[in-house]
């Protein structure tokens, strides 16, 4: 990753134990961050115990890219004075591309993510995952959705009769 | 950590908001999953019903069975309002199309839902109804709810007059959306004067009553296949971006005054004429108040567009800061225009990217129009012609088609009322 000398470097440790060296930049897209840095400047180590190496990793990864696009777009903008409408409809589309291609990951990781980014308050990151979460409940049936989030049906059948029976719209299918 | 249920884990506050991007019928569906999920749906901060989810649209079936559907449709969202355990609604959506039922004057359940939801201090609010035979009063309590941030409202009935709220007081409305509404001047006045946050503005298919449109700090205006009645006098200086459609059946147009901080502008022309419908010249001194832009689009729909676009570029000014110029046609209707886009391109010393969307599947003359059209921009030097596919100023066909069908049935509205 290009970086430049002058920047700050942040080191985030990991729930076991690894380090991830990042810009302040990117750490700062971390809400939960930024506010460490603004309360004592000089910290240059931060221990997340609630993130785990593999989370982390993906969640800079997420930063990363949401910066660059940033910088890229600001560059743009000042290099022709103005941003071209399209390049930058061009742009938006492109990282909304990367985003869910990003999203393609087994609904464990998609959970952690969450809890990630919702720890760390990386407000992109948690629309994100929260909106990908809901798109795997839209348009399925009660079991559908059990069998994707591999929810236990702890319901007994006349406990699942009763509810069913008291909204018995809900589990119509739309036509 | 395969076959372990995670999301159950997940906190009640971040259950709730993944369920709050779902409609509320789904919502609802997600009581049946487990213990965990029992009661999660009644904290979610959303109500979103849509018919569309109840009963289809497109089959027609007797009228009596329609009732009791839509009966039970009112049913449905009583029952779901009275068993919410949080008191707080953060949006409020209902879209009921083909409403069948005539409800007494006072007696539509709107006027029950619209004092629920305006106590638990929305931010969002967008209601769609079309209400077959009836003609339905707004609530003039929705004028009056301060937590609104973003409002959307249309109304597809027979007749409606415009509104006459007695007072708009909307301090924190950011956007306004309005559909299909007859517009006094009255009402705009008190909505600009009640509406101080307002940015952005939309009246889709709208009759206007109004000669202007002045207020402090809107940054974008849209007004979409609107009818205006007379000449509309446009000041706006803090305005940012202005879409307006220009119908071949308006006699009167919009004339732009005071707009120094206007950035993008797309002007749309549609030439529409149907049978038994008149065909009217539409106003051309759009393009003079709009001489500071640095972005234009111009989307042509109807053979006769063409037309128009002569017929405003007649009075063609400078436009000394227009970098990115764009085009669009979906039906052919850009043809033989190149006269015309040289003398605007000729008219913006300051252009640096002409594009040019097209529909993959009609316009065969345009590739013509193309080929000039670079030729043409060879001799310029400067400017770079790009072909787009995607990314339109309308998203497709279809919806410049219904656009155009919403206002043929507006004009008729006017010209034959019932």
């Amino acid at each position: 990753m290009a970086r430049s000398s002058t920047e700050n470097m942040i080191t985030l440790m990991s729930s076991d134990g690894e380090e991830f060296m990042v810009t302040e930049k990117v750490a700062r897209e971390c809400t939960t961050i930024r506010n460490m840095l603004e309360d004592d400047c000089v910290i240059t180590n931060i221990p997340l115990p609630n993130v785990t190496s593999d989370i982390l990793s993906m969640v800079i990864e997420y930063c990363m890219e949401h910066v660059a696009a940033a910088e890229k777009a600001a560059a743009e903008t000042a290099e022709k004075g103005s941003s071209s409408a399209p390049a930058a409809a061009k742009a938006n589309k492109d990282l909304e591309e990367w985003d869910k291609a990003f999203m393609n990951v087994d609904v464990y990781t998609l959970c952690d993510l969450i809890l990630a980014a919702n720890y760390l308050n990386v407000s992109g990151l948690l629309d994100l995952t929260i909106q990908t979460a809901a798109n795997l409940i839209k348009g399925k049936s009660p079991e559908q959705i059990r069998k994707t989030f591999h929810i236990q049906n702890d319901l007994s059948l006349e406990e699942e009769e009763k509810i069913r029976s008291q909204t018995p719209w809900a589990f119509e299918k739309s036509e | 950590m395969a076959g372990a249920d995670r999301i159950s884990e997940l906190h009640d506050s971040i259950l709730t908001r993944i369920l709050s991007y779902l409609t509320t019928k789904e919502a609802v569906r997600t009581r049946s999953l487990s213990k965990r999920w029992r009661n999660v749906w009644a904290s979610v901060p959303v109500l979103d019903f849509d018919s569309a989810d109840f009963w289809s649209h497109d089959i027609p079936s007797g009228r009596s069975e329609q009732i009791e559907c839509q009966d039970n449709f009112v049913k449905i969202i009583d029952a779901v309002l009275a068993s919410r355990q949080v008191q707080q609604v953060d949006r409020f959506r209902l879209v009921w199309k083909y409403q069948v039922r005539n409800y007494p004057r006072h007696g539509h359940p709107l006027r029950r839902w619209i004092p629920y939801v305006v106590q638990q201090l929305p931010r969002v609010l967008s209601l769609y109804l079309e209400p077959l035979y009836d003609r339905l009063e707004i609530p003039d309590l929705i004028f009056t709810c301060s937590s609104l941030e973003e409002m959307k409202l249309q109304f597809d009935c027979c007749w409606l007059g415009s509104p006459h709220p007695p007072l708009v007081t909307l301090p924190h409305l950011r956007k306004l959306y309005l559909g299909r509404f007859f517009i006094s001047t009255n009402f705009m006045d008190k909505l600009l004067l009640g509406c101080p946050s307002l940015e952005e503005l939309e009246l889709h298919a709208c009759c206007l009553f109004i000669s202007q449109i002045s207020c402090g700090n809107l940054k974008s205006l849209v007004l979409n296949g609107c009818y205006p009645t007379t000449e509309i006098e446009v000041s706006i200086p803090s305005l940012q971006y202005l879409k307006v459609t220009i119908m071949s059946s308006q006699k009167a147009g919009y004339i732009f005054k005071n707009m120094s901080s206007l950035v993008k502008a797309s002007i749309c022309l549609f030439a529409i004429h149907q049978l038994g419908m008149p065909i009217l010249n539409s106003e051309a001194k759009i393009l003079t108040g709009l001489l500071g832009i640095t972005t234009l689009d111009v989307v042509l729909y109807g053979l006769r567009a063409k037309d128009m676009l002569e017929h405003i570029l007649k009075t063609c000014p400078y436009f000394g800061n227009l970098k990115f110029m764009h085009f669009e046609s979906f039906d052919g209707s850009m043809a033989g225009c190149i006269d015309m886009l040289n003398r605007l391109i000729q008219h913006s010393p300051a252009l640096k990217e002409l594009t040019f969307y097209r529909c993959q599947d009609v316009a065969d003359d345009e590739t013509d129009l193309i080929r000039e059209l670079r030729k043409l921009l060879l001799e310029y030097g400067i400017v770079e012609l790009v072909e787009r596919h995607q990314g339109s100023t309308y998203g497709s066909l279809s919806e410049l088609e219904k656009l155009s069908n919403e206002h043929t049935a507006l004009v008729e509205l006017i010209y034959w009322p019932t």
